[in-house]
């Protein structure tokens, strides 16, 4: 049984229809890539998974794990093991980056039928993750996101991967707004938690990330299907020839 | 003193103090001090002239008072016996306290035999209000008059020039609601000297379910170089009416920090008032009002920057829900003398149901041309990307918009430096943390 199976997927935003019948198939310990033009679907895919509720799935449908995942709550789906890592991290006034943490930590250990951790616990497991991504300690006192940089707000959401522990993880273009130290650092976190339990669904505008992060499978979204797939080489002839090149009769 | 002209069957609720207060004189006059009754008279008949004020009333626009002539309030009774296990769970610490009941100084509740040099918590009736003269020099407080005239006694806290009272100081108002309505006139005074230090916390219960009215007044008197933090909680019933004035003097570069939190009761107004009338002198107003039935809230302030170089603060939030109603109405006073004033005013309000209400009136009246004066409002609903963000780690709905309410909040429960007062607060307003820990 797949991970992750969207099939026909057809979603529509405030009566504008976005994606246009999308099929992707993913199994755990795999790593797949979604590239393509700016306005193609790609960050409404990501919403879709994660649960978003301004989006309307008026086809189709996504099983995770084998079951139905579009009759999920956003928080449902995270106890499942899926996780979004934003591109827009929401700032959250008032709330530390810690209790917020600890809150998600501890609701998605209940989901998962698990105690609660003490405050001992959930310290030390912060100390080893923030490691992952070299997250600045300080950061953990402030309010979410709120003051960060756009590397550090990046950084946030893989520190925050690595502690929920998905099963399937979904980067929406993490690899905006970031130098080449922080996209390392990102890479350096997402590849030290790659394995055969997880799957990774990395979204991105540019080739550059999938050096860092290199990929079982790429596909090509373009005006809401995927219209082309391949392995890790798919990325770099898209790189030099562009998406004005790619084929849509060679989807598949 | 004029004679009464009104029947215990009075038609309107002027008329009903009125005669609450030529039934209680007799008794108030048997121990009175020197010059006493003279000053409660003079209350009395500045409360008359003004009266309970009507929906014309500018100052008054949105808190409408006729109910008030509906109920047949009598004053609280006297010989309330509360039992010590019932105030308890309301005491914030093993300092000094005083405790009132029905506007009577309790001795046995009551435990400042542990006050430090130079600190006294005590019940008496204070031989003027200096304080609340100058706060009212522009615009008047009538229910606070009222409260002058008829309190029993009152909890003055006087801390000598130099001496900080480490530990803080809790005055606790109870007034025992009953079959019938009852009237209840807390009065709290707090004299901080040069130099002194001093955090008050101000605590009012309502015991039972009956309706109360209660005209309150806390007076803050800040000498030279004196910090006064004075944070005051209510533990209201839904029929509670709860009519406070807030009055505070401040002289050369004191400090005064003052906070308010409502949480539940019937109709609530705060009226804060400071005058800061030494130069340097920094005043920080706080309120947060987080209401879920059809409560209503009224802050309404009234700054003086009465001198050079004063600085003050106000922030007040609303968090809304149900059919409640939040008002805030602000004003930043600056003096034509008070050059280089710094004066910030901010109001934010959070509605949660179509059916709350939120006014927002942030004013600034400025006489000086070399100031720095601020003040903005924002009325808007939780960020439901905020939301999603939340639930997409795993937080339950509830739980997310629970934790945005607590970050919005925050800004002001944070700010109670009683740490017994701000956990109390936030368990009552969010519940026990899953896994312990606070939200700071």
């Amino acid at each position: 049984m797949p991970l992750l199976e969207i099939a026909n997927l057809h979603v529509s935003v405030e009566g504008h229809e976005i994606l246009k019948g999308v099929d992707l198939t993913i199994d755990t310990g795999e790593v797949h890539s979604i590239m393509g033009p700016n306005g193609s679907g790609k960050s409404t895919l990501a919403q879709v998974i994660a649960g978003h509720e301004a989006y309307e799935v008026t086809e189709g449908s996504i099983r995770f794990k084998g079951r139905d995942l579009l009759g999920m709550g956003p928080d449902e789906r995270a106890g499942e093991g899926v996780f979004l890592a934003f591109q827009y991290p929401v700032e959250i006034p008032g709330v530390s980056t810690n209790y917020f943490l600890r809150s998600a930590v501890n609701a998605v250990r209940e989901y998962r039928g698990q105690d609660p951790l003490d405050a001992g616990s959930f310290m030390r497991l912060v100390k080893e993750k923030a490691a992952l991504v070299d997250m600045n300690a300080k950061l953990l006192s402030r309010a979410v996101n709120e003051g960060f940089s756009g590397g550090e707000k990046k950084r946030n959401e893989i520190f925050q991967m690595a502690m929920l522990e998905p099963t399937l993880a979904v980067l929406d273009e993490t690899d905006s707004g970031l130098d080449i130290d922080a996209l390392r650092i990102v890479a350096d976190g997402v590849n030290a938690l790659r394995g055969a339990d997880r799957a990774f669904l990395v979204i991105t505008h540019y080739q550059r990330l999938l050096n860092y992060i290199v990929p079982d499978h790429v596909h090509v979204l373009m005006d809401g299907r995927i219209v082309r797939s391949g392995g890790k080489d798919l990325a770099l002839e898209l790189e030099e020839s562009g998406y004005g090149a790619v084929e849509p009769a060679a989807a598949g | 003193m004029t004679t009464a002209t009104t029947s215990p069957s009075a038609a309107t609720a002027t008329d009903r103090f009125a005669a609450l207060y030529e039934g209680a004189r007799a008794a108030l006059a048997g121990s009175a001090r020197d010059g006493e009754m003279a000053r409660r008279d003079a209350a009395m008949a500045r409360f008359r002239e003004m009266g309970v004020p009507r929906r014309g009333d500018e100052e008054w626009k949105y808190t409408n008072l006729a109910g008030l002539d509906a109920l047949p309030f009598e004053l609280a009774g006297a010989a309330r016996v509360v039992a010590p296990e019932a105030v308890e769970p309301a005491l914030v610490g093993a300092g000094p306290r005083i405790v009132l009941v029905n506007g009577r100084f309790d001795e046995r509740l009551s435990d400042a035999t542990e006050a430090p040099a130079g600190v006294t918590v005590e019940a008496h009736v204070p031989a003027d209000a200096s304080v609340l003269d100058r706060c009212t020099d522009l615009a008047p407080l009538p229910f606070a008059r009222l409260c002058e005239a008829l309190a029993p006694t009152a909890a003055v806290v006087r801390v000598a020039p130099g001496v900080e009272a480490a530990e803080p100081i809790q005055a606790v108002f109870i007034t025992t609601a009953g079959d019938a309505p009852v009237a209840a006139f807390p009065r709290l005074r707090v004299e901080a000297g040069a130099g002194a230090s001093v955090t008050v916390v101000e605590t009012h219960l309502v015991m039972g379910a009956g309706a109360t009215v209660a005209a309150s007044l806390t007076e803050i008197d800040a000498a030279d170089g004196a910090r006064v933090v004075h944070e005051c909680t209510a533990d209201l019933n839904e029929s509670s009416w709860r009519l406070a004035a807030i009055v505070i003097r401040q002289a050369r570069s004191s400090r005064v920090e003052s906070a308010a939190v409502a949480t539940g009761g019937g109709v609530t107004r705060h009226d804060f008032r400071a005058s800061l009338d030494g130069p340097g002198a920094d005043c920080a107003l706080r309120g947060l009002a987080m209401l879920s039935r059809d409560e209503h809230v009224d802050n309404h302030l009234l700054v003086r920057h009465a001198a050079p170089e004063c600085t003050s603060r106000e922030f007040f939030k609303n968090v809304l829900d149900g059919s409640s109603r939040g008002v805030f109405c602000g004003r930043i006073h600056v003096d034509q003398d008070a050059q280089k004033t710094d004066g910030v005013q901010t109001n934010a309000t959070i509605l949660l149901s179509d059916d709350a209400e939120a006014q927002s009136r942030p004013q600034l009246e400025i006489y000086a041309d070399d100031v720095k004066c601020t003040h903005g409002a924002t009325v808007g609903q939780l960020d439901e990307g905020a939301v999603f963000y939340l639930r997409s780690r795993g937080l339950p709905e509830a739980r997310a918009r629970a934790l945005l309410i607590d970050g919005f909040a925050g800004e002001i429960l944070d700010a109670y430096t009683v740490a017994a007062v701000r956990d109390r607060l936030k368990s009552a307003l969010f519940g026990p943390i899953p896994g312990g820990a606070g939200a700071a």
